[in-house]
């Protein structure tokens, strides 16, 4: 009996002995924790290997789940959840941004309906929101057809909802049909199965990345743009749409910053965002991201390159 | 040691193993089942984060769900293969699908209000209603809606909020009650007033005050805990509380805890108040030379000769004396009030407790209102087939005043105020150069200075030191009730409930001089009054639907009230000393005063039946048949009742398309009729012979003081009821119009008799006359925009009524209404009641100055201010008297209602609030007083006076004396204005603290606002204000303004808060 517990205790010492080990970092290397939300990951994921590569010292442990496993981050992540929570004892460093485009299912009569004009702003909101503001404006009858469309939008915490609903002057509550809990990625899922559907995303997950197509199933709401604008945008092509919305801002499209918060401080946490903004931007694009806007872009190079100094009296 | 061999036949290490395998069996099995498990938990909020406890939660096309606990919170397991759809429901609120991905993460679901205005629940009486189901005449006004408003009581605030209800405060002394009149005056000679039921409970209203200082006891409600309002305006709706509903009732629902956490809110402003529109009047040198003038004038027409009689007076440093009376009768005023709550509760238990404290100055010196108070509500469920409620609260008012001169019959006292503020003559002050009281030596009344003119009317200063009015209350209403639901089916509920007033009203004067009680010595009345309300009763409702297509509702119940009135005082004067000024001091005379004793019981039953079908069709029937005691014995029950239909068109295949066409919705028409009673006699022996001790000679005996009518009943009005109401424009638009005609019948009117018949007064009280109200409503509001931003919303509310009196007692003949010593109002038939009533006024003479009226036959005469009547062409003419009187315009509004704005910007809220009425006119006696030609001082009207022949102007010639050119002895037309109106009611500014701001901290929400009330007035009315009137409630004597204090304007800031 005591033999049995013996080699029971055994074993279970050699099994710990064995992950702990596993678990050890490379004791030469500085690791640096980053979180990400996970539409961002990829992307923060590819700068963190192209930075490895080129600073060997150096470790960048990426986390999606912040629930789970390491709570302290070097490198806070930045995104639709949490972009306007100001904290005074972080910086915040913007590496991309996403654009957020309305999408149907390809077989959705909706897409008959709007014909080639596509959707300007008033039309937008009266298909996306409960209540629009410009209905009161609008005493034409509603057209029974609107009424089938299936709106199809993200309920958690990092969802585009917000973003999209603020920039037209909304609250995510406004916004018609159904939710789904869980990422946003899902609302492709929920579009793909439902023709009545339509929905919002960023370019990453609308565009298949290999491919650089829209996924299947998919079509992108035509929208009420400049001839040239709309021609980019019927092209499904998302790196000539992120070469649109870089070059100029469309008030139909929303657009937010990614980012990371890190305490100034913390030198190797600035010195890879340093990396990111000077050298990581030009991954962006492969995952659907734009580039940070030049002039924030060049204003942020140099708070990450300056040593920050605090005086001590 | 023991020897191991794992393939031993040792028993025990066997069976060990044995164990530790079924074991490894049953977790990895175990293991395997949980991997085809979710827990979905989360919070489910309104859109202001509130929590939201009982939301049902389910997973669709399983059984599977849940329901949010008291934080909102839900949380359960599902064996479904993701994604699967969550379907959140919750009464009010927007269905929500949510089609569940992950499970690891919290879902945090945000609700939205679903409003939908047939949805919405209104108070009818012993129950409630949807609007789909309502099928009668009723306006709803959340309590949100009042709380912040300046007022003592909350029926002051409910101005201009619902179409088909008039509400006007008579005049700005605090805690008055207003006017209130519902689709019209439905009486003559009984009160116009609705009945209010509180919770149930039907309560006190009017004045109760016995002196100078008016008591409403609706001023005992805390407007902080009122939840709603619900006006119920046709007889189909009112005639199940029969006999007292003629004159439409108000329900008010007090506020109830809600299951969930403990919430407290605190609502509290502070304000300042100040005079507005006082008429300007002469300065000290004007005074004395326009009066001087008079005197001059005088002496020019008849040849008398008389010397001036006013003159400047001095300061001991030689400057002009030159008194603004105003300053020493208004005021700037300050008030603050207070009201916290806290309310929760559990499944079980729901509760509601709160305290308010209110000090409110009034604009005139010295009249300031107090209350302070509790309330408690509780609703505890025993079982699933019991549950017991109680509602209690107590406060406690004083409100003391100097006498305004407002109150109905004070327009022409000595003392009152507002008139005190206008005409006493600038060229004296009221102080002496030592300090004291300026005083005349003999009368007490203010000092002459140098004027050789006797005043007869008291100086203020001196007033005010020297007298006292208060009347205060301790008030109680609550009751308690206990709810049975033996079936599913039906409910059983019965309630015990109490309204009772302690009412205790104290007037000194004190004995010396400059005090109006200088002659008798000073005095002091104390007189109390008990008020109780007691009531029981007992309803059985049942509902059922059968096959979902066929709902059936029944009430019955009966119902017991039971109100007495003890009041007792004494009158003590000649007071032993200038020490006493209570009732308990030393005083020589000491009289009764005040006695009274009275009892009144009502017996009811009613029923109320409804049957829908198909949610598109409704037909409502009540029933109520009361007792009164106060009526003829073998006519003290009468049977009202009411039949109502309706029917929601759009329910209708055919309408489908309309609506797909046109955008309206929810179009739904109704109908009703029905009959209610007027039993609010006066009297709780009206059908009775009276009799009083008296004495015969020095012998004490009885005499006959009322001669009873056997046959006298109630009033009756028989009331007609068409509406529609419609949404259009996705529901942002809500439409509603009535029209309806009320024939009130079997007025109560005094009888001429024979003097021989030996009746005491000549008069009788019958059941004779009738008249009719009708008109049309109109009640729209429309949600310009809402959104996340911005939201702007507009309402409107419309009321045209006409009013005809048909028929009158002694064969018609007219009833007269007066105004302080006057005749201002006449009741006639063919026209509106109180219709205004004077001599007609044609214009001033250019030749001489005199003004020109047309007598009886139509003949214009003029009149030259010393007595002397002649035709235009000089020749004698008679002297115009009461018989020469015309009807010179209706005193009621054809036309009244509300508009409001609500535009919010993120935070920021900016709300107006218009009121406005018209198609009246107002008898502006005040301004009589200002150009009547005796000492008063007069108002800058009279700088305009004839002067020179030729001269056209509306403002005779001033004479001295002069008390008919001028209306100050006689209402003339000349003073008869239209009263249309519109008031910016109420404009405020308010800022919602944003949650982010708030958290982390105590507070859930924090709104600040500043507000105005009575912000601007645009009218042509000339007077203090076209909504003020020297009657009060009078019936037959409305649209009267005779030295009545205006209403204040009030700067208020406050903050409501929760956390």
């Amino acid at each position: 009996m005591k033999k049995i517990r013996f080699i029971q205790a055994a074993l279970l010492l050699l099994f710990s002995a064995s992950v702990s080990f596993a678990a050890q970092p490379d004791l030469k290397k500085e690791v640096i924790h980053v979180n990400s939300a996970r539409f961002a990951a990829p992307l923060v994921e590819r700068w963190a290997s192209e930075y490895e590569r080129t600073n060997p010292g150096i470790e960048i442990a990426v986390t999606t789940n912040p629930s789970t496993g390491q709570q302290e981050f070097d490198l806070y992540f930045v995104g639709p959840a949490n972009e306007k929570e100001e904290n005074v004892n972080q910086h915040v460093i913007y590496t991309g941004r996403y654009a957020l485009l309305p999408v149907a299912n390809k077989s959705n009569p909706l897409l008959n309906e709007l014909g080639r004009k596509g959707l300007n702003s008033k039309k937008l909101e009266k298909l996306f929101f409960e209540a629009s503001l410009s209905q009161g404006y609008d005493d034409s009858p509603e057209k029974p057809q609107q009424e089938e469309v299936t709106i199809y939008s993200g309920n958690n915490a990092d969802s585009f909802a917000d973003l999209f609903a603020t920039h037209f002057g909304y609250s995510p509550a406004d916004i018609r049909g159904k939710r789904i809990s869980g990422n946003d990625i899902y609302l492709i899922n929920a579009v793909q199965k439902d023709n009545t559907s339509a929905t919002f995303n960023s370019l990453g997950y609308l565009f298949d990345t290999e491919t650089r197509e829209l996924k299947s199933g998919l079509v992108l709401l035509p929208l009420d743009l400049k001839k040239e604008q709309q021609e980019t945008l019927k092209s499904a092509n998302v790196d000539q749409t992120i070469a649109l919305l870089e070059k100029e801002s469309i008030a139909l499209i929303p657009v937010g910053r990614i980012g990371f918060a890190y305490q100034s401080e913390n030198a190797s946490a600035k010195r890879f965002l340093n990396w990111v903004l000077e050298e990581g931007q030009k991954y962006n694009r492969e995952f659907g991201f734009l580039k940070t806007e030049p002039d924030l872009l060049a204003a942020q190079l140099k708070e990450t390159k300056e040593p920050h100094y605090s005086a001590v009296y | 040691m023991t020897s191991i061999s794992l393939f031993s036949k040792d028993i025990a290490l066997y069976k060990q193993l044995k164990k530790q395998f079924f074991t490894f069996l049953i977790l990895l099995l175990s293991s395997a089942t949980l991997q085809a498990q979710h827990t979905l938990q989360g919070t489910v909020v309104d859109r202001g984060n509130q929590p939201l406890p009982g939301v049902s939660l389910a997973i669709q096309g399983t059984t599977t769900g849940t329901a949010t606990d008291i934080n909102g919170e839900f949380s359960f397991i599902t064996s479904q293969t993701l994604p699967v759809t969550l379907v959140v429901n919750f009464l009010g609120y927007r269905t929500q699908e949510i089609d569940v991905y992950e499970a690891g993460t919290p879902i945090h679901i945000v609700l939205s209000e679903d409003i939908h205005f047939l949805d919405e629940v209104v108070v009818v009486g012993y129950g409630t209603q949807t609007r789909r189901e309502f099928t009668g005449s009723v306006a709803s006004i959340e309590g949100e809606r009042i709380k912040n408003t300046p007022v003592q009581s909350f029926d002051q605030a409910l101005q201009g909020v619902a179409a088909g209800v008039n509400i006007a405060l008579p005049n700005g002394q605090m805690n008055t009650p207003p006017v209130i009149r519902i689709r019209g005056i439905n009486s003559i000679s009984l009160s116009s007033y609705p009945l209010v039921v509180i919770d149930g409970i039907p309560v006190n209203t009017g004045n109760i005050s016995t002196n100078r200082a008016s008591n409403n006891p609706l001023g005992d409600i805390n407007p902080s805990d009122i939840a709603s309002i619900d006006i119920l305006k046709d007889a189909a709706s009112t005639a199940i509380y029969g006999s007292r509903a003629a004159g439409g009732v108000i329900l008010i629902t007090t506020k109830r805890g809600k299951t969930g956490k403990a919430i407290t809110s605190y609502d509290g402003w502070i304000g300042v108040t100040n005079a507005v529109r006082i008429p300007k009047v002469l300065n000290a040198q004007q005074y004395t030379d326009i009066k001087n003038e008079a005197i001059a004038n005088a002496t020019a027409i008849d040849g008398i000769a008389r010397e001036p009689a006013y003159f400047l007076s001095h300061d001991a440093d030689g400057s002009i004396i030159d008194t603004n009376w105003r300053d020493h009768v208004y005021r700037t005023a300050f008030s603050h009030n207070h009201s916290l709550n806290v309310s929760g509760g559990t499944e079980q238990t729901n509760y509601y407790l709160s305290l308010n404290y209110s000090d409110q100055e009034g604009i005139l010196i010295g009249n300031d209102f107090k209350r302070k108070g509790i309330r408690f509500n509780l609703d505890h469920k025993v079982t699933d087939w019991f549950k017991i409620a109680g509602r209690g609260t107590y406060n406690i008012s004083v409100n003391e005043s100097y006498d305004s001169g407002s109150l109905p019959g004070a327009s022409m006292t000595t003392t009152g105020a507002a008139r005190l503020a206008l005409v006493l003559p600038p060229n004296v002050g009221a102080y002496n150069a030592d300090g004291s009281f300026n005083l005349n030596p003999n009368s007490g009344t203010l000092g002459s200075g140098n004027n050789k003119a006797t005043i007869p009317l008291y100086n203020p200063a001196a007033l005010f030191a020297l007298s006292s009015y208060s009347s205060e209350s301790s008030h109680f209403i609550g009751n308690v009730s206990a709810v049975f639901r033996p079936l599913r089916q039906v409910e059983i509920t019965t309630t015990y409930a109490m309204d009772r007033i302690n009412n205790e009203n104290i007037a000194y004067q004190s004995p010396e001089r400059g005090s109006a009680a200088y002659s008798s010595g000073g005095s002091v009345t104390n007189i109390s009054t008990l008020f109780q309300n007691e009531s029981w009763t007992n309803t059985l409702s049942f509902n059922e639907v059968i096959n979902n297509k066929h709902f059936i509702s029944a009430l019955l119940g009966s119902e017991l009230q039971q109100n007495t009135i003890t009041a007792w005082g004494a009158n003590a004067t000649n007071a032993a000393d200038n020490f006493f000024k209570y009732y308990q001091g030393g005083w020589a005379n000491i009289v009764a005063s005040g006695n009274n004793l009275g009892e009144r019981v009502f017996f009811s039953i009613f029923s109320r039946l409804r049957y829908d079908y198909k949610n598109k069709y409704f037909i409502t029937g009540n029933f109520r048949r009361d007792g009164n005691s106060a009526l003829a014995p073998g006519r003290k029950y009468g049977n009202f009742g009411g039949v109502s239909g309706g029917w929601l068109l759009s329910e209708e295949a055919f309408f489908k398309d309309i609506s797909s066409r046109t955008g309206i919705r929810d179009f739904k028409i109704n109908a009703s009729w029905g009959r209610v009673g007027n039993g609010n006699l006066a009297n709780n022996y009206s059908s009775f012979d009276l009799y009083s001790a008296a004495l015969y000679g020095s012998a004490a005996t009885w005499e006959n003081t009322q001669q009873g009518n056997p046959e006298l009943t109630w009033e009756t009005s028989d009331q007609t009821n068409i509406g529609l109401g419609f949404s259009a424009l996705k529901n942002r638009l809500d439409v509603e119009i009535a029209y309806f005609h009320n024939d009130v019948n079997g007025l109560i009117l005094s009888v001429n008799q024979s003097p021989s018949k030996g009746i005491p007064g000549d008069e009788i009280l019958a059941n004779v006359g009738t008249m009719y109200n009708r008109g049309l409503e109109l009640s729209a509001a429309y949600e310009v925009i809402e959104g996340r931003d911005w939201s702007w919303n507009v309402s409107l509310n419309y009321s045209n009524i006409r009013n005809k009196v048909t028929a009158l007692a002694n064969n018609n003949e007219d009833i007269i209404g007066s105004t302080g010593s006057g005749n201002t109002n006449i009741t006639r038939v063919g026209e509106s009641i109180g219709s205004l009533y004077g001599l007609k006024t044609v214009r001033v003479n250019p030749d001489n100055g005199q003004r020109v009226f047309l007598n009886a036959q139509g003949e214009e005469v003029q009149y030259n201010g010393l007595g002397s009547w002649t035709h235009l062409d000089g020749s004698p003419a008679e002297a115009l008297s009461g018989e020469d009187f015309y009807l010179l315009g209706n005193a009621l509004p054809k036309w009244y209602g509300g508009f409001t704005n609500n535009l919010r910007y993120k935070s920021v809220e900016l709300n107006l609030n218009f009121t406005f009425a018209g198609g009246n006119y107002i008898m502006n006696r005040t301004r009589s007083t200002l150009t009547d030609q005796i000492f008063f001082n007069s108002s800058t009207e009279i700088l305009n006076r004839w002067t020179t022949p030729g001269q056209i102007t509306n403002t005779p010639r001033v004479v001295n004396g002069d008390r008919l050119s001028f209306g100050g002895s006689t209402p003339i037309s000349e003073h008869v204005e239209k009263g249309d109106f519109l008031r910016l009611q109420n404009i405020s500014i308010a800022y919602n603290v944003p949650n982010k701001l708030l958290s982390p901290g105590p507070f859930h929400s924090l709104r600040l606002y500043g507000q105005i009330n009575n912000a601007l007035l645009f009218t042509n009315y000339t007077g203090i204000d076209p909504e003020v009137s020297a009657n009060g409630n009078s019936n037959t004597a409305p649209g009267v303004e005779y030295n009545t204090a205006g209403l204040g304007r009030t700067f208020t800031f406050g903050l409501n808060a929760t956390f």
